[in-house]
């Protein structure tokens, strides 16, 4: 029940907050379009596991209950999700705008409609229908992602953590470094994806 | 057309090149006078799309200018929106809102860019329907319509902007052969009505008929110009001759 409420509210933040970096992404202005990436390759190229762990050191609230939940695990959990899968999220809708047809965008422009109005009226309406379907397998990974985090036990974890903390005042470091590891190994991997996508895309053109 | 009639458009040294290595268009000078039918035709890859997309900045000019109704178009200024709306466009492949019924297509951009009343936009839609034999698909939408039917709705979506000039992209280029008659006759009418009109096409009879100029575009520059009898039948230019003799109709 709790891993359905995470994954749920996780999915619908992590959906409207998405929206940033997608746009973000998708416009002309390197200085928007660097860090939104940045933050994407990031999210994507290092293990749930860390994020996580990384949020609980960082965010630290003492226990507290609402409803019989405990809120000094649920919030930090729920903020790692939301995160974690604004990331992927992101990447769900920027494939759902790019696959919108560029004649659309065309049309819109020759009736004099600004780009905003274009993007608001004619192709978000469109990349919704790419979207959908997308989000429901995001949905459904998010779902597992909490239930093996929830599995190892967030309590248990974080007392893990306070016998770690009490030999190693670096355990933020360590995350940091751990995670760092894993983006070294994965960022060639969705360097080379981007490529491939390119290319598919190229083959699009006329 | 008065001989005499000003310039809509002008065209002054247009480049544009591609990937920095292909040189669609090569310092193409060209203007459009007001009211003129203006078709341009060409092998396919001579620039003749490119030429009409960089009318109103589909494409943006790798150098060179063009005028519209006296101001220089440039992609970087708030007032291209304003100025595109003057200039409708009409493509290859429609190009209707596929989310949006027929009545829709038409009345979203004079309603969100001309803040034309509903009322008002529904019976100005009403009336461009009416004009190209469509009022009975007011509620369709576009998927539910023939490929001629969507270029006629495509035409009277553009023609609700009242625009000043009409650009059209090969517009019969998409259709089955049954179509490409219906299409251009919605066209032939709107000449003869006084827009002024430039039309990339391939349909040299119909070029023929309702042009006051054709432009005859080869390898990005164009090779000659002049009234359909100067083109079609007494061409000058060798390139010409070799065109039409290939597509074999006169």
């Amino acid at each position: 029940m709790m891993t359905l409420m995470l994954a749920f509210l996780a999915v619908l933040l992590g959906g409207i907050l998405a929206m940033v970096p997608a746009l973000m992404r998708l416009s002309k202005n390197k200085f928007l379009r660097v860090p939104a990436t940045a933050y994407v390759e990031i999210i994507r190229g290092t293990p749930m596991l860390v994020q996580v762990l990384l949020i609980y050191q960082l965010l630290n609230i003492p226990l507290f209950l609402i409803g019989g939940l405990d809120m000094g695990s649920f919030i930090p959990g729920l903020v790692a999700l939301v995160i974690n899968s604004s990331a992927y999220v992101s990447e769900i809708i920027r494939g759902g705008i790019l696959a919108v047809d560029k004649g659309q965008t065309e049309a819109a422009r020759s009736l004099g409609m600004s780009s905003t109005m274009t993007m608001k009226k004619i192709i978000l309406p469109q990349a919704i229908k790419n979207i959908f379907p997308a989000l429901g397998n995001e949905f459904v990974t998010i779902i597992k992602e909490t239930s093996i985090f929830m599995y190892l036990g967030i309590a248990e974890l974080m007392y893990q953590v306070g016998i770690l903390k009490a030999s190693s005042p670096a355990v933020t470091e360590l995350y940091i470094v751990a995670g760092l590891m894993y983006l070294v190994l994965t960022y060639p991997l969705s360097k080379l994806m981007n490529k491939i996508e390119g290319r598919l895309r190229h083959a699009d053109e006329r | 057309m008065q001989t005499n009639a000003k310039d809509i458009i002008v065209v002054k040294g247009l480049t544009k090149t591609f990937k920095g290595t292909i040189h669609a268009l090569v310092n193409v000078d060209l203007h459009v006078k007001q009211g003129e039918v203006l078709s341009i035709i060409g092998p396919s890859g001579s620039g003749k799309s490119t030429l009409l997309r960089c009318m109103n900045l589909m494409e943006v000019p790798t150098s060179g200018t063009i005028l519209f109704e006296e101001h220089t178009l440039n992609i970087k200024d708030k007032n291209i929106n304003k100025l595109r709306e003057k200039m409708g466009m009409v493509f290859q492949s429609f190009n209707l809102f596929p989310h949006l019924s027929v009545l829709e297509n038409i009345t979203l951009s004079p309603r969100l860019v001309l803040k034309m009343s509903d009322e008002n936009a529904v019976i100005l839609a009403k009336q461009l329907l009416e004009q190209v034999g469509l009022s009975d698909k007011i509620d369709a939408y576009p998927s539910q319509l023939s490929g001629g039917q969507k270029q006629r709705v495509a035409i009277a979506r553009a023609l609700a902007m009242k625009p000043d000039v009409l650009l059209f992209d090969e517009p019969t280029s998409a259709l089955d052969p049954e179509m490409v008659g219906e299409v251009l006759a919605v066209m032939k009418n709107l000449a003869f009505g006084g827009m002024t009109m430039v039309i990339v096409t391939h349909e040299m009879a119909f070029a023929k008929e309702v042009s006051d100029r054709v432009v005859f575009m080869a390898e990005g520059s164009i090779v000659e110009t002049g009234t359909p009898e100067e083109v079609f039948v007494v061409p000058k230019e060798e390139r010409t001759k070799q065109f039409l003799k290939r597509v074999n109709v006169y």
